[in-house]
């Protein structure tokens, strides 16, 4: 780069990301008649519809992702208490099957008014409060990776993104970027002219 | 000291903020909101550089994006070439140059060019460089063309964002219908995204117009405030829509975004529920000879620069023009001080603008046509003939051409989702969308007053509205004054009156009309034809004044009315755009989504070289000891493992765990061996095809337990075997009641192999039996290592004794860590890909991208033996079957022994009949120095390969030819003793 100006210190959009504790998670897949009884059978809520979630950080939650996708997530130190009792519930199912994929994934936190803005340059999703509400979960594309987008309940104005594992580095170095850190002030020819 | 055009007062800029800069040496003054063009003509600069190909002085025509061609190169502030001076903003100490001129645009010895115009006639270098090829010329050619330099080094890189963006209705276009769309979607409660390239307003912000009797500017400035006050709508001033592809899908370019100090641009991917296209319309010049001299521009222009930038460009003007406009550019500069001459080609251009001429001392010739220029580096005379042919030569500095306004319809057209038709009344082109999810308004549908794009626009925003199922509220629009908004019959260009005249109708690529004439005379009697031959239309303002004109001279020519002859194609982008405002900052670490084992930090801190191993896997390729090149180390990684013990990060294997009744069924159907009979704890190796019959990967799959089963994709196939599988349970057989979930990345993997890899395992301390009884190859076993859950497999693809210890990531260091220390008393080594590629191919296994290259089948690589007998069918049976009916001599796996041990053959070396430059019947697909053999092996794909055994081939390589003998395709532990142990 060229001409830089004095870099960049502040944010270009007002976001604090924080990579969370891990959470145990299981993966559900099978017929969704079988996957809704088998979370009945396990004592959990099912969300009312596709693409959305119930449940909370801090206990049990259940992400329908798809016709034939749930995960389950849940404290970490209630991983082999959860996975048990999911492992004998799926035990009865022929079909339907639960893995633990606790380390698969890294969810990232993006907080702050400005946390739509920096999701908006990675996924071709309406992330928008209107078209993906407070509860809404679902898969989707950030920067050419796969990953799961939600908006917890309990904070509407921030943004679950989990991302297998393998593809952490990219997509957090990725939110960094977005967001706007690093970047060199440069002050173009219509920056002085237009912005006097 | 005040630049000799500026006026004195009026205009939208900031004349407490004067801004010095220079231009080809010259030392200048603008004001803050200048543009470079305005800038420069307010200093009298009209010469700001040389045509394409004729280096002809060339000046400013227009005031936006439509200018044909008054290109600068910015020298500093930050360097970068072939900048739009009408649209370049102007800045405090920026030092410009013109282009394609040396050393100036004034004295250019490029010049001579002109001289050579004869030779020159359109496609002149298909015809001509023809002998004996045209790479002999084209270094002078393009050395010759490309406009500005690039510049050499610290050119400009702006910071930029992509993003995406969503609403209910995008509307393109910021002037009157523009805005009035956007005030009523607004009041909707509608999400509206209004872009603009200027700061809102369009025409209203210049031309004079009175809304509610007051200036239209005040009407502008309320509604932009309202707008900018509402939730729901995003302003973007200063952007371009430059594309409308598919499905409502739109592009557009930011600049200088408002809240984000530190970005140049921004580049949008918006899609839209409802479009409305406001952009406006064109006008079009009147061509004429030597129409190109600077000092030639268009009215509309002429009026921006007198009314906006309060700049007189010329003092002594010649309006020449067909329509009512071309007045009020009169108007406007008689107003500003100037002299000024209508030219109008209409004979009856009404009595109220001949009276309002005279009121204002203006003169005007009715029925009169400018049919040549005079002047060098800017235009100093007309000749006009008059009504009755008498001529006159008048001598002026300023020639303002209005010949009608162009409808901007290409955004419109973009999407192929619009048809085009031709307008007899507005002499231009009009598109009508065939579906419901855009609309045009204003002067890009043909409506050129003010009220009518006023009502229409709103008529567009509540259509919009409606469209997303919300009620449009009725807006109250300011009242209008009448105007005059004639335009007389089309007037493309005026004949010349001799061979030596040009008469320019695309300014960008010197296109002359005789160019067209010469086109046409050829057989093109295409315009897409017309535009290749000619590149009319294909120059920096890719056609947007002359494409038009360019269409009704060859309608004349064809004996065509326009509308028979069409336009060209309109195609992104609309304006020009940095590539970087596409890119972003995808650039670097950011331009490729690597993907990283839990290990990977450990392989950098043990000196790893990481390289890709399929599906964007990093993977060591070695671990390089102080003094080693990459075949050193991968050597005696190799030798390692053959010697004693070696342990590799095999994380990125595919595997997908399977339950369900089906999955047996499954498995038949999608591997060519049988997997029904597969016990509890077993493996099984499978090939798998596509329907073509052709192999589309290999695998080990695992039966678990009685209801579930892990099968292995290799790591490249995995995002491919997940879709097929996919497929198969989705559309080719949803009866099969089968789960799949991926758990690649849930199990980090460490393969121990060699003759050691068991003592190794053994002071894991493992709760399972690791001895060979208990434990046999294509077994599995789960227990606990060290106390740690470990599924640990009995599989190789190295040719040695190998356990392959999957557990969870969170595990993967510490057990690799323990693997490493109670290896160390056998001298375990870490090995990379390098070592793998070595040792699989001394044991002759198959690899993805070397032998299974897409082309190939289970026969042809000496699989044909696992094919089951019993099966009816399985995915590729028949395809596999009919090819090998019909052409049953198949390229064939064999071992390859160069005839000099130690020569290397490079991987894909071509077999041909003893080594001649002739069809090939066969290639090296690897080729390795094996430790086990000391020599320099290889592996092949040869027709009837197997039949030939012993005989000796030949690979050519650069000419080079290389003899190798034919052997079967194993080199170590041919009957698996080793693996099996």
């Amino acid at each position: 780069m060229s001409a830089a100006g004095p870099p960049m210190t502040a944010r270009r959009y007002a976001v604090a990301l924080r990579r969370l504790a891990p959470r145990a998670r299981f993966e559900a897949c099978g017929a969704p008649e079988d996957l809704i009884a088998a979370l009945h059978a396990a004592g959990l809520p099912v969300p009312e519809r596709h693409n959305s979630s119930i449940g909370s950080d801090g206990d049990v939650r259940i992400d329908w992702l798809g016709p034939r996708r749930f995960v389950i997530s849940a404290p970490l130190e209630r991983e082999e208490a959860v996975g048990g009792a999911l492992e004998a519930v799926f035990a009865g199912f022929a079909a339907a099957d639960v893995a633990c994929v606790t380390d698969i994934v890294v969810t990232f936190e993006i907080a702050g008014p400005g946390a739509a803005d920096v999701l908006a340059q990675g996924t071709p999703l309406d992330v928008g409060s209107a078209s993906f509400a407070p509860a809404s979960a679902t898969g989707t594309e950030l920067w050419g990776v796969g990953v799961v987008v939600e908006r917890p309940i309990a904070d509407p104005a921030s943004f679950l993104v989990t991302v297998e594992r393998s593809y952490a580095g990219y997509i957090e170095g990725w939110l960094d970027t977005a967001a706007g850190s690093g970047s060199d002030l440069k002050p173009g020819v219509m920056l002085a002219c237009w912005r006097g | 000291m005040s630049p000799t055009a500026r006026l004195a007062a009026g205009g939208e800029i900031d004349r407490a903020r004067p801004l010095e800069f220079r231009f080809d040496g010259r030392q200048l003054i603008g004001f803050a909101g200048d543009t470079v063009a305005s800038a420069l003509i307010a200093n009298g600069v009209h010469l700001t550089g040389r045509s394409f190909k004729l280096h002809r002085p060339r000046g400013i025509v227009g005031a936006g994006y439509e200018d044909s061609g008054a290109l600068v190169h910015r020298v500093r502030p930050q360097p970068a070439t072939n900048l739009l001076a009408t649209v370049l903003p102007l800045e405090a100490g920026m030092e410009l140059t013109s282009v394609n001129a040396w050393p100036s645009a004034a004295f250019d010895v490029g010049a001579m060019m002109q001289f050579l115009s004869a030779l020159l006639p359109a496609c002149f270098y298909y015809k001509t460089f023809m002998r004996p090829g045209w790479n002999w010329f084209e270094p002078a050619v393009r050395g010759l063309a490309g406009l500005g330099r690039l510049p050499d080094r610290d050119a400009w890189q702006p910071v930029t964002e992509s993003r995406y963006g969503h609403c209910d209705a995008l509307v393109a276009g910021g002037g009157p219908a523009g805005l009035a769309a956007a005030l009523v979607a607004a009041r909707a409660g509608a999400r509206v995204i209004l872009v603009d390239d200027g700061p809102f307003g369009g025409r209203l912000a210049g031309d004079g117009t009175v809304l509610d009797e007051r200036p239209a500017a005040r009407w502008v400035t309320g509604v932009v405030a309202e707008l900018l006050a509402t939730a729901n709508v995003r302003m973007l001033p200063r952007s371009t829509v430059w594309g409308y592809h598919e499905h409502n899908y739109l592009t557009v370019v930011e600049r200088a975004p408002r809240d984000a100090p530190d970005l140049d641009f921004r580049n949008w991917k918006i899609r839209a529920r409802q479009v409305i296209i406001a952009a406006g319309a064109i006008e079009r010049p009147i061509a004429f000879a030597d129409n190109d001299r600077p000092g030639i521009m268009l009215a509309s222009a002429v009026r921006t620069y007198v009314n906006h930038f309060a700049v007189l460009p010329g003092r002594k003007a010649i309006v020449f023009t067909n329509t009512d406009s071309g007045h009020a550019a009169a108007h406007d500069l008689a107003a500003a001080g100037a002299s000024v001459t209508i030219v109008d080609a209409r004979t009856e251009p009404g009595q109220g603008l001949l009276d309002a001429a005279d009121a204002r001392g203006i003169a005007c010739h009715a029925g009169a046509r400018v049919c040549k220029a005079y002047g060098s580096r800017r235009v100093s005379a007309v000749d006009v003939v008059g009504r009755s042919g008498e001529m006159m030569r008048l001598a002026c500095d300023l020639v303002a051409t209005s010949g009608g306004w162009n409808p901007a319809i290409h955004l419109a057209t973009h999407n192929r989702e619009a048809r085009v038709s031709w307008s007899e009344a507005l002499g231009g082109f009009l598109a009508e969308p065939v579906n419901g999810s855009f609309r045009l308004a204003g002067a890009a549908n043909g409506h050129l007053g003010t009220a009518e794009c006023l009502e229409e626009g709103a008529r567009a925003g509540r259509a919009a509205v409606e469209a997303v199922g919300r009620i449009a509220p009725t807006i109250n629009l300011p009242a209008t004054r009448s105007e005059p908004t004639g335009i007389g019959p089309p007037v493309w260009a005026v004949a010349p009156r001799g061979k030596r005249e040009k008469v320019f109708i695309d300014l960008s690529g010197d296109v002359t009309t005789a160019d067209l004439g010469l086109a046409v005379r050829e057989g093109f009697d295409s315009i897409e034809l017309v535009k290749r031959y000619t590149t009319a239309g294909m120059g920096v303002d890719q056609g947007k004044t002359g494409n038009v004109n360019v269409i009704g001279i060859v309608g004349g020519l064809m004996n065509a009315a326009p509308a028979a002859i069409g336009t060209t194609t309109f195609r992104p982008p609309f304006v020009p755009v940095e590539f970087g405002a596409i890119a972003g900052a995808r650039s670097g670490a950011r331009l490729y989504p690597w993907r990283h084992t839990p290990l990977t930090e450990w392989h950098l801190a043990h000196g790893a070289a990481m390289a890709e191993a399929g599906l964007r896997w990093q993977r060591p390729r070695y671990y390089p000891q102080a003094g080693e090149g990459w075949l050193d180390a991968a050597t005696r990684e190799a030798r390692t493992v053959r010697t004693s013990v070696g342990v590799y990060d095999g994380t990125p294997l595919g595997k997908f765990q399977l339950k369900g009744p089906g999955v047996p069924a499954l498995l038949d159907l999608l591997y060519v061996n049988d997997f029904a009979a597969l016990k509890p704890g077993r493996g099984k190796y499978g090939v798998m095809l596509t329907d073509d019959g052709l192999i589309l990967d290999d695998g080990v799959t695992f039966r678990l337990d009685a209801a579930r089963w892990l099968l292995h994709s290799s790591t490249g196939a995995a995002d491919r075997v997940h879709q097929h599988l996919e497929t198969i349970l989705n559309v080719h057989r949803p009866d099969l009641d089968v789960s799949i979930i991926p758990v690649t990345s849930a199990f980090a993997n460490a393969t121990i192999c060699g003759p050691r890899a068991r003592d190794v395992l053994r002071a894991l301390d493992p709760d399972f039996d690791v001895d060979g009884g208990p434990f046999p190859f294509m077994t599995v076993r789960e227990g606990r290592i060290g106390g740690v859950p470990a599924r640990v497999f009995r599989v190789s693809w190295t040719g040695e004794l190998s356990y392959e210890i999957n557990t969870a990531p969170r595990h993967a260091v510490a057990v690799w860590d323990r693997i490493m220390a109670a290896g160390a008393r056998f001298g375990i080594a870490p090995i990379g890909s390098e070592a793998n590629h070595i040792l699989r191919v001394e044991a002759g296994y198959i690899s993805t991208g070397h032998e299974v290259d897409g082309t190939s089948d289970v026969h042809d690589l000496g699989l044909g033996g696992m094919v089951s007998k019993t099966k009816t069918d399985f995915i590729g049976k028949r395809s596999m079957e009919l090819r090998r009916r019909l052409d049953p001599v198949r390229p064939e796996l064999v071992g390859l022994l160069p005839v000099d041990p130690a020569c290397p053959v490079p991987e894909g070396a071509p077999i041909t009949p003893r080594g001649a430059a002739a069809d090939q019947e066969g290639f090296v697909s690897a080729c390795v120095t094996s430790v086990a053999l000391n020599r320099s092996i290889a592996l092949g794909l040869l027709r009837s390969g197997r039949a030939r055994i012993g005989e000796t081939v030949h690979a050519r390589v650069y000419g080079k030819i290389i003899p190798m003998q034919v052997v079967a395709p194993v080199f170590h532990d041919a009957d698996r003793s080793r693996v099996k142990a």
